[in-house]
């Protein structure tokens, strides 16, 4: 499974990744069931050879979102084109069956058929669609052994392990070479050592045979490590987009913050605008923070917002010692020895700050310490109404 | 990849549905006429007394003494059903799947047994052991008693065959309810101080109340529209029920249907109203609990106490299973005086109903034409019906499963009514394809139900995964969802291939002279035939039955791979 680059017949890099500028277009996307909606007007792209999560919590409406691009669910309104064909628009009145979209997906279950061999999964949208039996086979035998599972292609499918199932529901979904393959969940049924060598194989594969991939996870570990982009979704709405690395260090929102593992999320006051989106956040008793404003909406004294920061962003210095600016003085509430780090809890007034320290230099319960944040890692966001 | 199939061209916005919606709107009609039209047949048929419409046949009908004395039997012989069927139901019930009752293995499948097989032939073999003289333990008494002390052609004879029958209804429900349940649910009653007994009552058995309930008013419902063991158990002794009375409205010369079909109605509203109330009551309270952890309910000790439980399911069987038992050795001897003589065994009571007796021998090949052929389309209409409703975005799919249970509510002699008024005038009627149709409506909830959920049981994500891959929806239906069901699919031919050979009411409405089923040919035989002769029939039934449900349960068993 060295080569795998033509090992696929008929295929080749070049093939995909030149043909167009967008993969996949969601445009104004709306999907309502009965009076819930479920995805509420939403739009965007992804680029040919590229990877897209869909990341968010249960009930964002993102597997939604991937079953109205494969064709599974009907969407209310909107627009959805593949590669350059329109495979629903609600004023032109196009719907196209998912089998004729030449879209490949794994599911979350996998969902592989247990009374078929591996061989018989993995060949059937050949099957399905006429391919010769001899080419059928070959591309089949490929396939498989592109997933690492020649061995197995006899093998009744009911009795696979996890990681085969996910093997085999990929080679599947790969087998008919689709220029997009959605994954619904992929890695969630696997156990934490499986998950992480299959992340890693999939990269491996997509670069190689360079097809579209859009996944749906609310892992942000998974979403980060996996994807090109990210689509972070809340209720329906998209929250915010960009490269993992961006959205990582520049959250646009209170949700996608805490979302994305910023443990430490308080309201405040907006006391003092300066340049550059600087800005000092009241967070009451007299505490005062600065921060980086990253709401597009700009800042206006005295409104409602709220401030948040990464507990390993986070220095605490004993409460004699000067205090670096920007800090809180706290008291150390709880210790917990985490291996790599410790992490910490202060109580600074009527707040709970989470802090990662360093394991060669511990602090003890009971100490008085400052916390202190960078000012540029301290991100505020104006306050919107969660319902 | 195929360029060809990438490029077809998208389609407008209504034929989204297209033939969908054609399909949708031809399952309405049939099911229209065949469920719906026939019930109108009976309400107009009502109301009509020669020509125009009228009440009058109704007033008089309902101020008549022996209808108004059938209709107190028929409420009499439900409520007594009930009782018997959810007293017995629940206790077994509870004995198998909570206590630690011994040869709980063995009594669980034959406990189950009255539900297969005929209540026709259990009525037979009733009249062989409690028949007012004739009956087996009556001509044992005889030397003590001045009078037989028994007499099976009573209502308490009629309730006590249906409650023995029907039993194993509630039985069911129950035993499945107490089984899933979360066995934390028990303990921490427990370790609220409640004793095991004090748990039985307050916590087990209300969790169960609504598979209870359902159970008994299912029962209540069919008890009251039942008419096979009326007929047999009660005209004898001139014990009427609205079933037996619709029955002799159609037997009189000349026939009087305005009767038969206000009896009906009558029948009809009665057993509708009660589904109803049930799933009413039933709406939103599903109890039970289930869990998905492994968690075994625990079972009580019953001590000492645990060999009368054994006495207590060992007379039910023996009641259900020890006149079987009586009319076997009857079907063996040539003639019967009351015990059985080796001097007297022969084969010849099964000759005859095999080869000699024209009426019996017209009734098994009838049976088994309409049982085979019925079973086969009723299970392809149920999975064509359940994949509509599960597996499709068809508008209009969510009315069908209702509208298609709403044979529950209509007693087999009432639907049987429908059909030959509705078809009496067509070259339909005096056909077995009349009976078979009737089968078929009849118990198109039982087919529907089981096959939804076989369909259900089937990941949505399988035939997913196979549009994916390319396959419309009839290929993935056909390669995915249906080898998957297949061993369900063969267990419910079964299912209905054993209900069809033992139906009673509606064939006895639809048969004539050349179309008797098995049942009425034993019905016939009984009139005037000694009791070696249609026991040798109602054994012969039973067998067939009986090797039926040997074969689905080694259908349904294990098998099955990831579901």
């Amino acid at each position: 499974m060295h080569d795998a680059r033509g090992s696929i017949p008929g295929k080749s890099n070049e093939e995909v990744s030149v043909s167009r500028s967008v993969a996949v277009n969601v445009e104004r996307l709306v999907m309502s069931f009965g009076t819930v909606q479920a995805v509420r007007g939403i739009s965007f792209e992804v680029a040919p050879g590229s990877t897209v999560t869909l990341l968010g919590p249960s009930g964002c409406g993102k597997t939604t979102t991937l079953r109205c691009i494969a064709g599974l669910e009907m969407p209310t309104a909107g627009r959805i084109t593949v590669g350059d064909r329109v495979v629903y628009d609600d004023t032109a009145g196009v719907f196209i069956e998912p089998e004729r979209r030449n879209i490949g997906m794994v599911f979350q279950s996998y969902a592989i058929w247990p009374h078929m061999t591996v061989g018989g999964n993995v060949s059937f949208p050949l099957t399905i669609s006429g391919v010769a039996k001899r080419e059928a086979a070959e591309r089949t035998r490929a396939v498989l052994e592109l997933v690492g599972l020649g061995e197995l292609q006899a093998r009744s499918a009911a009795d696979l392990s996890g990681g085969q199932q996910q093997r085999v529901a990929l080679a599947r979904a790969l087998v008919h070479e689709p220029r997009v393959v959605l994954f619904d969940e992929p890695l969630s049924n696997l156990d934490a050592n499986l998950r992480e060598r299959m992340r890693t194989e999939l990269q491996l594969l997509q670069a190689r045979l360079g097809f579209t991939a859009i996944f749906v996870t609310h892992d942000q570990e998974e979403a980060l490590s996996l994807s090109d982009h990210v689509v972070i979704m809340n209720k329906g709405l998209i929250e915010q987009t960009g490269t993992p690395q961006d959205i990582f260090r520049n959250p646009e929102t209170a949700f996608t913050a805490r979302f994305l593992g910023y443990s430490n999320v308080f309201p405040g006051r907006v006391a003092a605008i300066g340049d550059a989106g600087s800005v000092a956040i009241d967070l009451g008793e007299g505490r005062t923070l600065a921060a980086l404003w990253r709401s597009p909406a700009p800042p206006r004294q005295g409104d409602g917002c709220t401030i948040a920061f990464r507990a390993d962003r986070v220095a605490l210095n004993p409460a004699n010692e000067p205090a670096g600016g920007n800090a809180l003085p706290g008291v150390v509430e709880t210790v917990a020895f985490l291996g790599t780090c410790f992490d910490y809890t202060i109580t600074a007034g009527t707040l709970q700050v989470q802090a990662e320290g360093p394991v060669d230099h511990p602090v003890a319960r009971g100490q008085a310490v400052n916390v202190s944040v960078p000012a540029e890692h301290c991100h505020a966001f104006a306050a919107v109404a969660e319902s | 990849m195929s360029l060809a199939s990438a490029a077809s061209s998208p389609f407008r916005l209504p034929p989204f549905y297209g033939q969908g919606l054609v399909i949708v709107v031809l399952i309405y009609a049939v099911l229209a006429i065949t469920v719906i039209y026939p019930l109108l047949a009976v309400l107009i048929q009502s109301f009509s007394e020669g020509s125009g419409l009228t009440t009058a046949k109704i007033a008089e009908v309902f101020t008549t003494p022996n209808i108004i004395e059938a209709v107190a039997n028929t409420l009499i012989i439900s409520v007594l059903t009930v009782v018997f069927a959810g007293g017995v139901g629940v206790t077994l019930a509870w004995l198998i799947a909570r206590s630690n009752m011994p040869l709980r293995r063995v009594f669980d499948p034959l406990n189950m047994v009255p539900f297969y097989l005929s209540s026709v032939v259990g009525a037979l073999s009733w009249q062989v052991v409690a028949a007012p003289r004739s009956g087996l333990i009556n001509s044992l008494l005889e030397p003590f008693f001045a009078e037989p002390p028994f007499n099976i052609y009573s209502v308490g004879g009629i309730a006590l065959v249906l409650g023995l029958f029907y039993t194993p209804y509630v039985y069911l429900f129950t035993l499945g309810s107490l089984q899933s349940m979360d066995a934390s649910l028990e303990d921490s009653a427990r370790m609220s101080g409640a004793s095991k007994f004090m748990t039985a009552i307050r916590i087990t058995l209300p969790l169960s109340a609504p598979a209870i309930l359902s159970a008994c008013i299912l029962v209540f419902v069919t008890a009251a529209g039942i008419f096979g063991v009326p007929l047999v158990l009660g005209v004898p002794g001139s014990v009427h029920t609205l079933s037996t009375l619709i029955y002799a409205a159609i037997n009189e010369y000349p026939a009087d249907f305005a009767k038969a079909a206000i009896l009906s109605s009558a029948l009809f509203l009665f057993t509708a109203l009660f589904t109803v109330a049930q799933i009413l009551i039933l709406r939103g309270r599903r109890f039970t609990t289930v869990t998905g952890k492994g968690y075994r309910p625990r079972r009580v000790d019953l001590g000492r106490w645990r060999w009368a439980a054994v006495g207590v399911n060992g007379l039910y069987l023996l009641f259900v299973i020890g006149p079987f038992i009586a009319l076997l050795l009857v079907s063996f001897q040539d003639a019967w005086t009351g015990a059985f003589a080796w001097s007297r065994l022969t084969l010849a009571n099964y000759h005859k109903v095999i080869f000699i007796d024209a009426i019996a021998h017209r009734g098994l090949v009838n049976s088994i034409f309409i049982s085979t052929i019925g079973a086969t389309v009723a299970v392809a209409i149920c999975m064509l019906l359940a994949l509509v409703i599960h597996r499709t975005r068809l508008p209009g799919r969510e009315g069908l499963a209702p509208l298609a249970m709403v044979p529950v509510t209509v007693p087999g002699i009432v639907l049987g009514l429908g059909f030959l008024i509705a078809l009496i005038a067509t070259p339909l009627y005096g056909t077995l394809w009349i009976i078979m149709i009737a089968y078929i409506v009849h118990y198109l909830p039982t087919g529907l139900r089981n096959s939804e959920s076989l369909v259900q049981s089937v990941s949505r994500e399988l035939d997913e995964s196979a549009r994916m891959s390319g396959a419309s929806w009839w290929p993935a239906m056909r390669r995915i969802v249906m080898p998957l069901v297949a061993p369900g699919m063969v267990s419910l031919w079964l299912l209905l291939f054993v209900t069809y050979i033992r139906e009673v009411s509606s064939s006895m409405m639809l048969f004539t002279f050349g179309t008797e089923t098995i049942s009425i040919a034993l019905i016939q035989i009984m009139e005037y035939e000694p009791y070696g002769v249609s026991g040798a029939f109602g054994v012969l039934q039973t067998v067939m039955v009986l090797a039926c449900v040997a074969f689905i349960r080694q259908v349904s068993s294990p098998r099955q791979g990831n579901a």
